[in-house]
């Protein structure tokens, strides 16, 4: 970090003050491969390969997804006590207790799969293609929601649950992606610019999405004697998930400026700028006006509850929106530190606030260690490892990452893999 | 909502990562690591609200902000025209005198003469009558004659008319009188019934005829040789006309009538009913509605209420020595005769309309009540005396009558006993949580830290409050839980009383809670489907009003019952 930070002085000092070549170009920084300096992501990174200065094929795969309450151990646990019939009321009641205290129950995950073709066109051009499969998945269950269970009705009756929601969507994408490139500005060693750009036509596959709302804003009552809930239970989802069920387009924007002499590079992505059309979507009602001092006309209200086809319709959906701002900095081949932090930026699918450090060990130049953390998101801490191959025709890579523990105590994981070919 | 993609990814990761926990025990102890702490759960037990509704009163009222029960309304009928009867109808009198030289004439000259005359001019009685029709009675004109010769004569009462509206006429002979100076008379009866009589009107025309005989005695008796008077009665079906009692006193009626209580009147007091038989009522009287038929005032005076206990044969009994009912009486001896409105005054109903009183009489109601509590039949008597008529045009009919209607009411202004009053044990099924019987034996045995029923009671009535509560597993129905086997009896509760004013109504209501322990095992019929609580409560007077208070119309009692369980959650097992 010291080296960062020096080498950031450097750039921020020299701006402007010399056109010649200051770094040479036989520098530790200047070793590194520059087809790799792009350090992968788990996360979403529309232009993941775009940056490798050769045509290729890469197949690659991924999945993040974490929780702010069970970890694998605990999931485990419901499934032991699930197989053998043996759930009793003080497991659910010892689950509930899993949600930290004052928070909701939350979750979300990404995952994505398919094929990229691309390669430069020229010495300032890069082109990419790819189809791809990609899926988002959230929930929320609003914090009053979870005390009503957790925290008992004793000390407070009046439970909201305006937050609690669930989606899910899943995709399949054809996209196009072209990175300009350009530099070096001023000297040789000056800073090396780089403008993607791109879209993806998207085709809908499934979606889902179900919101609890209370209707007239009037919150659940769980007396001691009396039940009040007057809920719209609002489900929409397609009955048939098949390609053909709508349409959408994103854009990707990505800006990278890098001192390939210096080791430094500062980025900013935007990904998922666009909406999806989604035809089809059958909509479902539950309505639920409770009011009474009887639990079994409760409970005879919930079993004959149905949901109620309103209609079917279309859907326009906001894609979950990604800011990320990322900077890196390498002083010789062997160590690279980046730095990530991904912003939601609204859409209709919650995507969490995250930081991600990584680290790539080139103690073997084409086989790159990679140690990192995870911040944020609704675990607290993830470690993040991976390993990779690159050499000039091979790329294979695998990342893993453990999140708010580490393996059965993790709440959440993430995995990646890729191979790609290039020529 | 999952997306299709991840539960898979997750779901392998999961299942590879997650491994055998290494049985059911291993996987209970992996659930509970969270931080060990306790929870509070409200399960209802009983609830139930003590007012006015719950008093099961189908005719409840409200007199002064206190709550009254009504008993079913009687109506006492008082005609008041019916037998309107005129005695001593006295005519006026009339004396015809002959001057001497009418007889100085030769024998067997005739002498006619004819006088008319106002025949009702010494009736005052009359005189605010403009018109009415006779129903029956009779008149007798006597004419007396103290001359020698017979007198042939005719009357016609003007003023009265036959039902063909023909004046009432009549012809006689008065014999020859001695000539001594003495009358001899002669009587002409009239039937009145069916007359029409227009008092300001009514005359009588004489006509009398007599041949002179020459006898030198009838000059000494010329003077008042002829007097015509009469007197009759008659009662009447109308009247019309300034109708005024100071004139015509026959417009004041003395009425006196009576009406059994029913004993299925009381029922409206439902299951309050014996509460009622230990209490002593003090706020208790009457709603009393006098109705006039009649198109003329009638004015009620010396008006009272008295309440008999009737004879096996339905007679009102009569008290040999007033010779009036012989009403019940208190515990001085005296009559429970209620003055109505009381305080010398009277009641003035208008011309065909009412007048309503609002009377208190809680010693007379409460026997009325006691009386029908005990099986005896009651009835109450009401007397006094009814005058028509304000000088003003009016008519009065035969037929007119004044309905008095009289609203027994029974404030719940009471004195109950210091053992208290039992208010009637409630049932209430409710469901349970329904659990199955390991989730049961999971709550009581691992789950429960400690239970405690915990009684919220909002008490707006003047009484203090001892809730009692039981219950049981499953429907017992109207079955009392307290007496079954099995049945959990939870320590009665005491809430106190609110502050009282000396009138014994609520000041400010009480909100007190108060907890007893459960026991573990006890907690079970309340996670089975369903279980019955009975809920007692006994109402207590408050000591600073000397047991006495008065429940108010916004008065009522909530009582809340909740069992809390407190249960541990996290911190291993």
């Amino acid at each position: 970090m010291r080296r960062l930070v020096l080498v950031a002085t450097l750039v921020i000092g020299r701006a402007g003050v010399t056109e010649g070549q200051t770094v040479p170009d036989d520098s530790q920084a200047a070793q590194v491969v520059q087809a790799f300096r792009r350090t992968p992501q788990l996360r979403i990174d529309p232009f993941r390969h775009m940056l490798v200065p050769r045509w290729g094929v890469v197949v690659s795969g991924g999945a993040i997804a974490a929780n702010n309450a069970l970890n694998v151990s605990d999931i485990g646990a419901l499934i032991e006590l699930g197989d053998n019939d043996a759930l009793l009321i003080s497991d659910l009641l010892n689950t509930a207790g899993l949600v930290p205290a004052g928070n909701a129950a939350i979750g979300d995950g990404q995952g994505e799969g398919g094929v990229y073709v691309g390669g430069p066109v020229g010495r300032s051009l890069s082109l990419g293609l790819t189809l791809q499969g990609r899926g988002y998945g959230s929930f929320r269950m609003d914090e009053d929601a979870v005390a009503m269970l957790r925290d008992g009705n004793a000390s407070q009756q009046s439970f909201d649950v305006g937050e609690t929601r669930g989606a899910g969507l899943a995709t399949a994408e054809v996209g196009a992606h072209a990175v300009v490139r350009l530099g070096p500005v001023g000297s040789p060693d000056g800073a090396r610019v780089s403008i993607g750009f791109g879209g993806r036509y998207i085709e809908p596959i499934a979606y889902a999405q179900e919101v609890t709302v209370l209707r007239d804003g009037t919150p659940l009552y769980v007396g001691a004697d009396s039940v009040g809930a007057a809920l719209d239970l609002d489900v929409e989802h397609t009955p048939d998930p098949s390609l053909g069920s709508g349409s959408g387009f994103a854009g990707d924007f990505l800006a990278r400026v890098e001192w390939p002499t210096s080791g430094l590079y500062f980025e900013v992505l935007a990904a998922n700028l666009g909406k999806v059309t989604i035809e089809g979507v059958e909509r479902r009602l539950l309505s639920l006006s409770l009011a009474s001092t009887d639990l079994g006309e409760i409970g005879d209200s919930l079993d004959t509850a149905e949901f109620a086809v309103q209609d079917t319709s279309e859907v326009k959906l906001s894609l979950p929106r990604t800011l990320r701002l990322s900077a890196g900095a390498w002083a010789n081949s062997y160590l690279q530190l980046d730095a990530s932090l991904s912003i939601p930026a609204g859409g209709e699918l919650d995507l969490p606030l995250a930081a991600d450090l990584w680290s790539t060990w080139r103690l073997a130049p084409i086989l790159p260690v990679r140690l990192g953390l995870a911040l944020g998101g609704t675990y607290g801490i993830g470690y993040t490892a991976g390993i990779g191959v690159e050499t000039r025709t091979v790329y294979v890579q695998a990342l893993g990452g453990s999140f708010g523990g580490l393996f059965r105590g993790a709440k959440g994981f993430a995995g990646r893999f890729e191979f790609g070919v290039y020529f | 909502m999952r997306h299709t993609v991840i539960p898979a990814a997750l779901s392998t990761i999961v299942l590879i990562a997650a491994c055998d926990p290494g049985g059911v025990t291993e996987a209970r102890d992996q659930l509970a690591r969270g931080q060990a702490d306790t929870v509070q759960y409200l399960l209802p037990l009983a609830r139930d609200t003590f007012d006015v509704s719950d008093l099961a009163l189908s005719r409840d009222t409200v007199i002064d902000g206190i709550v009254a029960v009504a008993l079913a309304p009687e109506t006492l009928r008082y005609p008041i025209a019916d037998d309107l009867r005129f005695e001593g109808i006295t005519l006026s009198l009339l004396s015809v005198t002959f001057p001497p030289e009418a007889f100085q004439v030769p024998a067997g000259t005739p002498l006619d003469t004819s006088v008319t005359y106002a025949v009702l001019a010494d009736e005052p009685r009359l005189e605010g009558i403009d018109s009415l029709r006779i129903a029956s009675g009779s008149l007798d004109l006597v004419t007396s004659n103290r001359l020698v010769e017979a007198i042939d004569y005719s009357v016609v009462l003007n003023g009265f008319r036959d039902a063909g509206g023909a004046p009432l006429t009549a012809t006689g002979t008065i014999p020859a009188a001695p000539g001594d100076g003495s009358y001899v008379s002669h009587v002409i009866g009239f039937d009145l019934a069916g007359v029409t009589v227009a008092p300001p009107s009514a005359s009588l025309t004489v006509d009398l005829a007599l041949v002179v005989s020459g006898s030198p005695a009838n000059e000494a008796n010329a003077t008042d040789a002829i007097r015509q008077t009469g007197t009759g009665e008659f009662t009447v079906d109308w009247l019309r006309g300034p109708l005024d009692p100071t004139v015509t006193p026959e417009l004041t009626v003395t009425v006196e009538d009576d009406v059994e209580i029913p004993e299925s009147s009381l029922d409206v007091l439902g299951d309050f009913r014996d509460l009622v038989a230990e209490m002593t009522l003090q706020s208790a009287g009457a709603r009393i509605s006098f109705a006039n038929q009649a198109a003329t005032p009638v004015e009620i005076v010396d008006f009272v209420i008295g309440v008999v206990t009737l004879t096996a044969s339905g007679e009102v009994p009569i008290d040999p020595e007033t010779g009036e009912p012989a009403y019940e009486r208190d515990d001085r001896g005296d009559p429970i005769v209620v003055p109505v409105p009381g305080g010398g005054a009277t009641v003035t109903v208008p011309r065909t309309g009412s007048t309503e009183v609002s009377v208190t009489m809680p010693a007379l109601v409460d026997r009325v009540v006691k009386l029908l509590l005990a099986g005896e039949r009651a009835a109450v008597v009401g007397s006094g005396t009814a005058i028509a008529g304000d000088g003003q045009p009016s008519t009065l009919e035969r037929s007119d009558a004044m309905a008095v209607t009289i609203d027994l009411f029974v404030g719940l202004d009471a004195t109950i006993p210091p053992e208290g009053v039992a208010y009637p044990p409630e049932n209430e099924r409710n469901d349970g949580l329904d659990l199955d019987p390991d989730d049961i034996a999971d709550v009581i045995d691992n789950l429960l830290v400690r239970a405690f029923a915990r009684a919220e009671v909002t008490n707006a009535t003047p009484y203090e409050l001892e809730v009692s509560i039981a219950y049981i597993e499953g429907d017992v129905g109207a079955a009392d839980v307290f007496t079954l086997p099995g049945a959990v009896i939870l320590d009665p509760v005491r809430i106190a009383a609110p502050s009282v004013s000396v009138e014994g109504r609520v000041q400010e209501p009480v909100v007190d809670s108060v907890e007893v322990a459960v026991a573990g095992a006890d907690v079970e019929p309340l996670l089975r489907s369903v279980y019955t609580t009975t809920l007692k409560a006994r109402m207590f007077g408050a000591p600073e009003a000397a047991g006495r208070a008065a429940l108010g119309a916004d008065d009522r009692a909530i009582v809340r019952s909740t069992v809390v369980l407190e249960v541990k959650r996290g911190g291993g097992t």
